[in-house]
Formats: C-alpha cells, sequence, structure tokens
C-alpha cells in the first residue's frame, strides 16, 4: 500500500512537503462534511425530512391505490393483492412454527 | 516493494475493469464451520478447530440488522479465525435474513426463545458446563437482555461489543424517532418488515458525504489487489443490509428509544421486568472512539449499570466495523481475547461428537 510522506519529515529533509490530490480532496471534504453532519443533526433537518418521509409514504400509497383499482379493472392482480397473497403465506408460516414449538415441548415433557 | 507509475496505472484498468464488471467479489466466511443447531430463522454454527485449549467456549450472538459475514471476513482479516488460533472454541448464532413470517417476532422471541436455544445447544454440543458469551452491535443488546433476564444460564463471562446503550447519544438514527418525528409503521412496509433498503439509508445518512469519500479512495487504491479484496469485501458487507422484523423495530423505538430502557436499567419484557442490575456475571465493554454508528458516549454508561464486581471497560480508537475487521482490529482482538482468557480454564473443550470419535 501507498505510503503519504509526511510534511514534517519532508521540511526537516530540506524539501518542500508535496501536496498530492488526494490531499486537496481532504482538505474540501472535511469542512463540507462536518457542515453536512452538523446539518443533517439539527431538529430543523430532522423535522423536515420526518415530513417529508411522511408525505412521500402517503403519496406512495395513493399511488399504489389507484394503479391497483386500474389493475382490478382488467382482472389483474395488484401490488396489494401479491402482499396479501405473501402475508397469508407468513400466517401460515407462523402456525407452522407454533404447532412444531408445541410439539417439541411435549416431547421434552 | 511498491509498483512503479506505470504497473499502478495497468494494475488500476485492470482491477477498474473487473470492478465495473462486477467480477471483483472476494469469497467471504470462509473459515470452516458446521451448523449444529437451526430453529426457524435462528442459527447456530461452530468453527472446526483442532486446537481448542481454552474453556469455556464462546458463543458470539450476531446483530439482527446485518450479515454475520462481517465476522468472518476474510482469511487474516476475520475476527472468528483469530479467535480460533488463540484456542478458542468458536460458536455463532446468526440469522437468516428476516421475512414476513418473522414481522411478528419481538425482542422476547430472541431474548427468551432463540438466544437461550442457542446456548444450551452451544453448552451441549460442547460438552461445556459454562459459556462465554460475546453480543456484536444489537446482538450486544439481545446479549445483555439474555444475561440480565436469564439468570438460570450458564454464562460465566459476557462481552458486549460496540452495544449502543444510551439512545440519546446515538444521533440521527434515534432522533429520528423521537416523538412527533416517525412513529415505527412510518417506516414498516405491508409485510410487516423495516426494509433492508431503508435501513441502508438509515447508516448512509450517519456520514452523508461518506459515498464520495468511498470512490475516490477507492480511485486511489485501485491499483492495490489486497487493498481492493479488503474493500470491496466490507463495502459489499456495508451495502447488503437485511430487513429488521417490524415487532421488534416497534419494542426497539418504544423500549429503548424513547423510553431508553438501558441507560434507565430497567427493559420490560413479557411479564417481567428485566434489570442490567441483576448480570452478576464478568462483564467487559468494548466500545470505539471512532464509531459513527454506535456512539462511544452511548456505550460508556454500560459497565456503570451491570451489577457484576467485575465489570471492565475496553476503549479503542477504531470504528464500528474495524473492531472486528481490517487493519484496527489486529490491535483490538488480542486485547478482547486476553480479557476472556483471563477468566477461563485451559482445559480442552471435548464435545459429544467429540467424545463419539475419540471412543
Amino acid at each position: 500500500m501507498a505510503t503519504r510522506r509526511a510534511p514534517a519529515d519532508a521540511e526537516a529533509d530540506g524539501h518542500l512537503p508535496s501536496v498530492s490530490w488526494r490531499d486537496v480532496f481532504d482538505a474540501v471534504e472535511r469542512p463540507v462534511s462536518a457542515g453536512a453532519e452538523a446539518w443533517m443533526q439539527s431538529d430543523a433537518f430532522m423535522d423536515a425530512l420526518a415530513l417529508t418521509w411522511k408525505l412521500e409514504r402517503r403519496a406512495l400509497h395513493a399511488v399504489h391505490g389507484a394503479v391497483g383499482t386500474w389493475l382490478a379493472l382488467w382482472g389483474l392482480p395488484s401490488r396489494a393483492d401479491v402482499k396479501d397473497a405473501v402475508n397469508q403465506v407468513a400466517a401460515l408460516e407462523r402456525q407452522v412454527r407454533e404447532l412444531s414449538e408445541e410439539l417439541r415441548r411435549s416431547r421434552a415433557e | 516493494m511498491s509498483p512503479n507509475l506505470v504497473e499502478r496505472q495497468v494494475r488500476r484498468v485492470r482491477n477498474g475493469v473487473a470492478y465495473l464488471a462486477g467480477s471483483a467479489h472476494p469469497a467471504v466466511a470462509q473459515t470452516p464451520r458446521d451448523l449444529v443447531f437451526t430453529r426457524d430463522k435462528a442459527r447456530l454454527w461452530r468453527y472446526r478447530s483442532d486446537r481448542r485449549t481454552v474453556r469455556p467456549p464462546l458463543l458470539i450472538v450476531h446483530s439482527l440488522v446485518s450479515k454475520s459475514t462481517i465476522l468472518d471476513l476474510l482469511p487474516g482479516s476475520s475476527m472468528i479465525g483469530f479467535l480460533l488460533s488463540e484456542g478458542f472454541d468458536v460458536f455463532l448464532l446468526d440469522w437468516v435474513p428476516a421475512d414476513a413470517a418473522d414481522a411478528q417476532n419481538t425482542l422476547e422471541t430472541y431474548v427468551d426463545g432463540y438466544v437461550p436455544d442457542a446456548v444450551r445447544a452451544a453448552a451441549d454440543e460442547a460438552g461445556a458446563d459454562e459459556l462465554t458469551v460475546i453480543g456484536y452491535c444489537f446482538g450486544a443488546v439481545l446479549a445483555l437482555l439474555l444475561a440480565a433476564g436469564h439468570p438460570e444460564l450458564p454464562i460465566r463471562n459476557l462481552v458486549a461489543l460496540t452495544c449502543p446503550c444510551d439512545y440519546r447519544e446515538m444521533g440521527f438514527m434515534s432522533r429520528m424517532f423521537m416523538p412527533g418525528r416517525l412513529d415505527p409503521d412510518d417506516v414498516i412496509d405491508d409485510t410487516g418488515l423495516v426494509p433492508a433498503a431503508v435501513m441502508d439509508e438509515g447508516f448512509q445518512s450517519l456520514k452523508p458525504t461518506d459515498r464520495v469519500v468511498q470512490q475516490v479512495t477507492l480511485w486511489e487504491n485501485l491499483w492495490n489487489d489486497r487493498w481492493l479484496e479488503g474493500y470491496l469485501a466490507i463495502n459489499r458487507w456495508a451495502r447488503d443490509q437485511v430487513a429488521f422484523p417490524g415487532a421488534t423495530f416497534r419494542q426497539t423505538v418504544d423500549l429503548l428509544i424513547r423510553r431508553n430502557g438501558l441507560f434507565e436499567g430497567v427493559v420490560p419484557l413479557g411479564r417481567r421486568d428485566v434489570r442490567l442490575a441483576d448480570i452478576a456475571c464478568p462483564f467487559l465493554n468494548v466500545y470505539c472512539e471512532q464509531d459513527t454508528i454506535v456512539r462511544a458516549a452511548s456505550s460508556k454508561p454500560l459497565v456503570g449499570l451491570v451489577g457484576s464486581d467485575d465489570a471492565t471497560e475496553l476503549v479503542l480508537q477504531s470504528g464500528h466495523i474495524g473492531l472486528v475487521a481490517g487493519r484496527q482490529a489486529k490491535e483490538a482482538q488480542p486485547q478482547i481475547a486476553e480479557w476472556i482468557r483471563a477468566r477461563s480454564a485451559g482445559a480442552p473443550a471435548r464435545g459429544p461428537r467429540e467424545e463419539e470419535a475419540a471412543r
């Protein structure tokens, strides 16, 4: 792995410190990153993000509902139908788990 | 010897093409192991070793929010590999990524169900009376609640690696779920899970310029095959988040974030209160100054909250991932191993399978 020469060492050798493109990038990135992090940690940003998130989610639900209604007119399964099927299979799997657990306990007793 | 400028450019082009084509995938989690117990999505692995000299065995409880490959990333950069080389008998409890069938799993499902079952299974498999339990990240939360809520279990030592405790100090991800902002159901999808993409976005938000910095660092080191292998392995793991069970997430927000239960020392679970003060076994709390996911200030109070007379704190100058994989891990892991070794016996571990093989 490449080792970057410390500027202080270079000066001690009597050479001018070399500045690589990465040093320049880091010098720009650090304050930008620190500023962005501080902004994202502010109450105003978090409140705005939470509100945006909720509005986006409501809009998506509305779009999915409208698309689902349109698909239903053509007799096609919608996203909600697929999710319902997934949840029904999941509920069955949970019941199988509970039964297996009861069986395991009764065997242990 | 470092390659010259021309060689570097040739390698950079070669590796860059492989990277863009998606063919540069290092093989991870290669340490040989056996699946010794499974229940639903819980899997208990025992790592093969012919030099188990330290007893009791170690049981590592992995987090619910990521894949366990980070603990056994690459040969030479594997926490599990290191522990095996130190003579430990290593078990790992990890989880098949949650799907809709796991959406109703609660903290109790793990703390009173899967994890105690895995403790008993590991003890049986190793023929051991006791275990040292190690929890990583959210796995450490599960391990803490396990040790506090199940004093009957044979836990000899407890090690928490980067365990969130004071959620007021967790920053962006917990503050977004304070009352008046997001509710758990705002991020839980129609199948009852917090989708992996939401988890990924949450982690990315902790350091907004991280993706750009990563790409620049990638370009800078693209010529270096060894560096690239580690980068790809860690980066792939970091982007490969898993869905989180919705019911557990609701409890996490209510009990751990809003009520700050761990910091208060009491977490209501099932029909009882689980108190950290009931943890009486030797306890090691490891946290990292550079951790941007679980901040040091969040983990720090733990030692004062457990009831153990032998509670130790180990503060490291690494990040959340650097503790278990990479260059910094090589300095951190020997200290953790030494703490455990000092509280372990030296008799070789031999389980029923080994006993049978020996006969």
